[in-house]
């Protein structure tokens, strides 16, 4: 499996795992008494510290391959390209809802939700189509 | 309609080169082992100029390597020289 292979498979476990588990807890506490700022800020704190323990530790990985490293060549860049192109769409599309949408019908907690949702799906999105690139291919 | 899809002769090409391996013809060209893998598999297909420089490396005509048409199987090309 190429680094890159590698990498987007990470990130797109900890991705669902860790907003998956952030937005499961977020619903499961709609019915009830509601939280304070403190601890809703402590949620997301805890759910993006360990978006950011993956991310030091692919970074750390990543700088443990680069001696003997292979360089990215067209079809890497040609795979990269394309999910980053849909995973933009797919974050303009989202942030239009948020920005020009939402505030009429919602506002506080639930915009900060939905934009996280918004660059959740994005994200998803890019580093699912990076996978998808590498294992089944991509003609046009 | 038949789809019409690109088609390649690499892999027997290689072989006929003296049984080159995928990553020395991907260290010619440019490019990965794996990238060469996918192309071969039909997976990935590549530019026009990587496209000349895997002709060029297996010495043969570009025509002779890739084929736009009908997937009926790899066609038997004849031995180099």
């Amino acid at each position: 499996m190429l680094p890159r292979e590698r990498f987007a498979l990470v990130w797109l476990s900890a991705l669902l795992l860790v907003c998956g588990a952030y937005f499961a807890v977020v619903a499961l506490q709609a019915d009830g008494p509601p939280l304070g700022m403190a601890a809703r800020i402590g949620q997301l704190a805890l759910a993006l510290g360990a978006l950011g323990v993956v991310a030091f530790g692919t970074w750390v990985a990543g700088r443990m391959r680069q001696r003997g490293a292979v360089t990215d060549d067209e079809r890497d860049r040609q795979i990269e390209w394309r999910a980053s192109t849909a995973a933009y769409h797919a974050l303009m599309a989202g942030m239009i809802v948020v920005g020009f949408v939402l505030p009429f019908q919602a506002g506080g907690w639930d915009l900060v939700h939905a934009a996280l949702a918004a660059v959740l799906v994005a994200e998803v999105l890019r580093h699912g189509l990076i996978v998808m690139g590498y294992r089944r291919g991509w003609r046009d | 309609m038949t789809e019409r899809r690109l088609t390649n002769n690499i892999r027997t090409l290689r072989f006929l080169a003296r049984e080159m391996t995928q990553a020395e013809l991907g260290e010619r060209v440019g490019v990965t082992r794996q990238t060469i893998a996918a192309i071969e598999a039909g997976k990935y297909s590549p530019t026009l100029e990587c496209a000349f420089r895997i002709a060029e490396a297996l010495g043969r005509p570009l025509d002779e390597v890739f084929r736009w048409g009908v997937d009926a199987g790899e066609a038997r090309p004849e031995p180099a020289r």
